[in-house]
């Protein structure tokens, strides 16, 4: 928070990816947090797994195809676990259609059902409880600042007590944004992703290379994937300034800091971009890592490294919130510094 | 009227068809002893490239193998299939290409004049819609003749015609200045022995039949055009304003198709295989490929060699001289994946590493309908599994013998993921489509009559495919190679049916098969065996009042006896029956294997002795059409290793699925 006093006093102001190292440190500095949020995750997920673990079971604890499966894979089980048990996976096409040119309609996403659906429901639920608690975490964090700012160090730092009461008193401008931020998302889908896919699709086709359509394909992903970003720095962005501005009366700072996040980002995108990404590097870091680790975590044959190999899952994603905090805190740090 | 007989017809007909002096003698294209021709073609064709048209003028020669007098000839004209949304392929199964053709896109054909003895008889020419009435669909067209041609006797016929090539779907068609000209010229039907014609409507689920014979064609074409096609290049000769004619002969084959693209990159091998006892004939192998694909043509060219040493060794040489293959140009998938007489087209992807099996599966399929459509012309439309299904299998067994089994693999973004860790067995894992609509159809039907597109290709591919399989576990592999050699042999340049097919793979096998084929291919019942009990417990001894009078003694607590008892039930849940091996397991690693005839719905085991482990109905698979491989086994004693581990992982990925929504947030 020194820095953030610094940048307030007008001597330092971060660079990008001065304040994303400075984001990481306020994720890492509220390990409640992020055991917070990975506790809501682990309760969805359980919660989507149990038909999934009941099927695994039924279809593998009398079987002899267990032998396979417990030290490696077998095509021909899953093709015929998924054929046995079509509710299991849901309609297929819907999720073939989200990720072809033709596009996923609202017709595709009515047939979603089973494990998509669960999937699908949960997701959204988690997407709207993290926004809340985004808020709530960027509140308990300025009144940490301003705690700093007064000299206050006899006071308590962000509890989650000052988050859960954030999270209220924001609950409905940030519902506000998380709607326009979806409604972004999907907007960028149907005109990044499908929309364009099928102009680039054409010609590349008539240019007889498959380079070339190969080319305009990544070319497309990229266009769709930054568009994405914009969305998502966008969103942090005004969700910061809601809380910086809003301590009083939320709901009337919230279209001032709707048009100002846009300005802002339109201002500095470079710099909220550079931290963004730099962050971001961490999850296929991650991967890598996991892919790595998970080997050497086989728990075929011995039951307690079975444990190991979910107290490792739940680290991974542990640091997967922790990077997403560390977003937030990132922009956020931008922000101020920009406001000195 | 003007019949034509002898050796003296080629000459002129080629003559008048090329407008040439006398051609020059052709390279060899058959080895040995071509079939009696039944219907040839000499054909002298122009391509427009710009306005993807074709002029043509064939001259065709036709015996008649009936016993019968003919007094009609009937014609396919397959590009009509493509004129307007109202022919028979568009407006059903293919309704969904309709989109690929409009708006300028259709393809048709006309013919503008024909010629029997000199005298024209173009008017007289009507359609026909032999299967579906349809008055729309001009995909079969019959001509009246002037005059009887007897049993055994040959007409001799020119007819002048243009061919509007569509944008590339199904087979044909053009993409920019890529060409793809297949069924495009007007093609007799079969006739048969009872006077009847096989000269069926083009329909979105069907393939071809036609008659053998003999091909001469010309193709007229722009210097710049690469040019590829069925048979043996005779020659090039520059036909003035800038473009060439290319001149292709081929003995022995029921159709003729070509390709010209003035991008194809071509590479060419001989194939030479001397084998243990017998060698092969040498093939001269071209890959047309496109250019951003040329690294994949060493795994072409090694396709089709494995093919040639495989098909030749269990199925009898190849008897052509050449094989061409083709790569279609990006953009043009449509005209990839199939088969006409020594010309095969393939597919493949910039990204395609080895264990996706690309380039090779399609390339090894088609290859092997040389001799399942090419050599055993069997009819690819009232009888489509006996070349889709026969070929899929034994298409199988070359890419099992040549690679082993392949990589699960899909594709995201145009980049291949590959999972190296699963693997696909070729003749049980590649057509997975039958298990999950067992009963839509039996395979025996028309091309076109099945439920959908979907069964259509479930059936007649997978389903047949599987039950080939089978027939090859249940009689042994060297049994089934034997048969399917003799097959091969006996109805090599004919066309048998269903029943001719049974009755050799009987005779040959030494076994009656048609109780097996009525139930898998008369039949839609499914094959499913599953062991629902498997249980094993202490002996004891019983328990209850024994004795009479001052005897009689009750015995409230049951006595410790050696041993366990266990019983086992298997099952039949499906319709068709065949005899399945059961197998037992105890501890202390005694096995039993118990033989069931599978007449009955169930039976029951009860076995005393060790403790039983598990039990399994058809431990060796041979019963490839089983539905539901799952419940072939069970276990006295749960195991639940496998099922943590799956468990673990599928949480793991959903929590990172539902962190990638939270990371939106």
């Amino acid at each position: 928070m020194r820095e953030i006093a610094a940048a307030r006093s007008g001597r330092h102001r971060p660079s990008a990816l001065a304040a994303a190292a400075g984001g990481l440190r306020d994720a890492l500095g509220r390990p409640g947090a992020v055991l917070a949020l990975l506790a809501l995750n682990l309760v969805a997920a359980l919660a989507v797994a149990a038909p999934v673990a009941s099927v695994l079971s039924a279809e593998l604890d009398r079987n002899l195809y267990g032998e396979t499966m417990a030290g490696g894979a077998s095509w021909r089980w899953f093709d015929t676990v998924d054929r046995e048990h079509p509710v299991l996976l849901g309609d297929l096409a819907a999720w073939h259609a989200l990720l072809s040119d033709e596009g996923v309609t609202l017709g595709d996403l009515a047939k979603l059902s089973g494990l998509p659906l669960a999937l699908a429901v949960a997701g959204l639920g988690l997407y709207w409880l993290n926004a809340l608690f985004h808020t709530g975490w960027l509140a308990a964090l300025w009144r940490q600042d301003q705690r700093f700012d007064a000299g206050g160090s006899s006071l308590a730092p962000g509890t989650a007590g000052a988050m859960l009461a954030g999270a209220a008193r924001f609950a409905v401008p940030a519902t506000v944004i998380t709607v326009l931020a979806a409604a972004g998302y999907a907007g960028v889908y149907a005109l990044a992703y499908v929309w364009l896919g099928r102009v680039l699709d054409g010609v590349g086709e008539a240019s007889q290379r498959e380079w070339v359509s190969l080319g305009l394909t990544w070319l497309r992903l990229t266009v769709t994937l930054f568009a994405l970003l914009a969305v998502k720095l966008w969103s942090d962005l005004a969700k910061t300034l809601l809380v910086e501005r809003g301590a009083a009366r939320p709901l009337a700072a919230l279209p001032g800091a709707l048009v100002s996040a846009l300005g802002e980002l339109l201002r500095r995108a470079p710099a909220y971009v550079t931290a963004y990404l730099a962050l971001a590097l961490g999850t296929p870091l991650l991967a890598a890592l996991w892919r790595l680790v998970a080997v050497l975590l086989e728990p075929a044959t011995l039951w307690p490294i079975l444990v190991v190999l979910v107290l490792a899952q739940q680290i991974v994603v542990g640091a997967r919130i922790c990077l997403r905090l560390a977003h937030l805190a990132a922009t956020r740090r931008l922000v101020v510094a920009e406001r000195v | 009227m003007r019949l034509v007989c002898g050796a003296l017809f080629a000459l002129l007909a080629l003559a008048a068809a090329a407008g040439a002096a006398t051609p020059r003698p052709a390279p060899p294209s058959f080895v040995g002893q071509p079939p009696p021709a039944v219907a040839s073609y000499a054909i002298a064709a122009r391509l427009d490239p710009g306005s993807h048209r074709i002029d043509g003028r064939q001259t065709v020669r036709w015996r008649n193998p009936s016993r019968l007098p003919a007094r009609e000839l009937c014609f396919h004209l397959y590009v009509n299939g493509f004129r307007n949304s109202a022919s028979t392929w568009l407006r059903r199964e293919g309704r969904e290409q309709i989109g690929e053709l409009e708006p300028d896109g259709w393809g048709w054909i006309e013919i503008d004049r024909v010629e029997i003895a000199d005298r024209e008889l173009t008017l007289d020419l009507a359609f026909a819609a032999p299967d579906d009435a349809n008055p729309e669909d001009r995909t079969v067209a019959l001509l009246p003749l002037p005059f009887e041609v007897a049993a055994g006797e040959e007409l001799e016929l020119a007819v002048w015609f243009t061919a509007q090539l569509p944008r590339a779907v199904a087979r044909t068609g053009y993409r920019g200045d890529y060409h793809f000209a297949a069924q495009w010229f007007p093609k007799l039907g079969v006739r048969d022995p009872d006077g009847s014609w096989r000269c069926r409507q083009f329909h979105r689920s069907s393939e071809f039949l036609a008659d053998f014979g003999d091909y001469e064609v010309e193709i007229t074409v722009p210097e710049r055009f690469v040019v590829g096609a069925t048979g043996v290049r005779a020659g090039s000769e520059p036909a003035g304003d800038g473009e060439v004619t290319h001149r292709y002969v081929q003995r022995g084959v029921h159709d003729f198709a070509w390709t010209a693209w003035p991008d194809f990159v071509e590479h060419t091998r001989t194939f030479r295989y001397e084998g243990r006892h017998e060698g092969l004939p040498e093939v001269e192998i071209t890959l047309l490929g496109r250019p951003d694909a040329k690294h994949h043509a060493e795994r072409y060219l090694a396709a089709v060699e494995h093919s040639l040493r495989l098909f030749g060794t269990w199925y009898g040489p190849y008897p052509y001289t050449t094989l061409t293959v083709v790569d279609p140009a990006w953009g043009a998938g449509a005209t990839g994946g199939m088969e006409y007489p020594t010309f095969i087209t393939g597919g493949t992807r910039i990204f395609n590493p080895a264990p996706t099996m690309a380039p090779e599966g399609v390339t090894v399929h088609e290859f092997g309908h040389q001799y399942f459509y090419g050599l055993i012309a069997t009819d690819e439309v009232a009888e489509s599994y006996l070349d889709e299904g026969i070929n899929t299998y034994a298409s199988y067994r070359v890419l099992a013998e040549a690679y082993g089994p392949r990589a699960w693999s899909f594709r995201a973004f145009g980049v291949p993921l590959v999972f190296p860790g699963i693997r696909q067995s070729w003749q049980l894992d590649s057509r997975p489509g039958y298990f999950r609509r067992p009963s839509t159809d039996p395979i025996a039907r028309t091309s076109y009559g099945y439920l959908d597109r979907q069964a259509y290709r479930d059936l007649t591919y997978g389903k047949m495919a599987l039950a080939m399989g089978q027939l090859e576990r249940m009689l042994g592999r060297e049994t089934m190679e034997r048969a399917m050699r003799a097959y091969s042999a006996e109805w090599r340049f004919r066309h048998p049916r269903t029943a001719d097919f049974i009755h050799s793979m009987s005779r040959s096998s030494g076994r009656d098969l048609s109780g097996y084929f009525d139930q898998v291919l008369y039949g839609s019942d499914v094959l499913d065996y599953a062991v629902t009990v498997a249980e094993s417990r202490r002996r004891k001894g019983p328990i209850g009042v024994f004795g009479e009078g001052d005897e009689r003694q009750t015995f409230a607590e049951a006595e410790q006896l050696p041993g366990f008892e266990s019983e086992v039930v298997v099952r039949r849940l499906g319709g068709v029956r065949v005899p399945v091996a059961v197998e037992l397991a105890f501890a202390g690693g005694e096995r039993r294997r118990l033989r069931w005839d599978g007449e009955e719905r169930w039976v029951r085991y009860r076995i005393t002795g060790p403790r039983l482990l598990w039990a399994e109905a058809d431990p060796d698979e041979v019963h490839l059409l089983d539905v539901d491989r799952l419940n072939n086994s069970r276990r006295t004693e749960p195991d639940r290793r496998a099922s943590r581990r799956w468990t673990a992982r599928a949480r793991f990925w959903i929590q990172n699925l539902l962190e990638t929504f939270a990371a939106l947030a």
